[in-house]
């Protein structure tokens, strides 16, 4: 079994558009508050990562060591945390508890779906040419 | 419509006056904008308290890499 999702098409200036591979996602921490959100699909991400204003909204656990983390943007800080997710589309229903690294500073960074712990749950198909993405669980 | 109303407003709405901002979204219709995810969280829970919104970043103008 498959879930689909289109691809957003933003409108941009003189014409252009921006279409990312973009999905809506539950997330679950320690308060009693879930919140959905849209996270960015990222191949190109070792590990899921969310902004520190939205760790803090769910109250995850934040204690850990901070470390630097490498991205065409240059090096942050991140802490290294987890969080349950739920992926929900007509009968399909997913639950998965993930690692993440909270970026910490300025929430300039959407949430990316990496490969560590959100990849190994799916086959992920990209269809650039008719502008959907899809996620099939691995048994 | 869906059964993600939240979802289908984002998919469907042009965004554009919102580019490099964070979006809270309920019941088709976007209830808060701002850069500090707990500020436009915080407004929006105290228009609806207790509801499930949907937050999302629109991007910034121009190709984005991360």
């Amino acid at each position: 079994m498959s879930i689909s999702y289109k691809y957003k098409i933003q409108p941009m200036k003189k014409g252009a558009q921006i279409k990312t591979p973009s999905i809506p996602i539950t997330l679950k921490g320690n308060n009693n508050t879930p919140i959905e959100v849209i996270a960015l699909i990222d191949s190109g991400a070792d590990i899921s990562v969310i902004p520190e204003g939205i760790a803090k909204f769910l109250n995850l656990n934040l204690d850990g060591k901070k470390e630097k983390a490498n991205g065409i943007g240059g090096q942050i800080s991140v802490i290294n945390s987890s969080v349950n997710v739920n992926i929900r589309k007509n009968h399909e229903n997913y639950d998965l508890n993930i690692p993440v690294q909270v970026i910490l500073g300025p929430d300039e960074i959407p949430p990316l779906l990496g490969r560590r712990g959100f990849f190994d749950e799916f086959v992920i198909s990209f269809d650039n040419k008719n502008e959907k993405v899809t996620l099939k669980k691995v048994n | 419509m869906a059964d993600n109303v939240n979802y289908e407003t984002y998919l469907h709405a042009n965004l554009e006056s919102y580019r490099g901002k964070w979006i809270v979204i309920f019941d088709k219709n976007i209830i808060a904008v701002g850069k500090d995810i707990k500020k436009i969280l915080d407004e929006a829970s105290k228009k609806h308290p207790n509801k499930k919104f949907m937050l999302a970043k629109v991007p910034e103008e121009g190709t984005m890499l991360y």
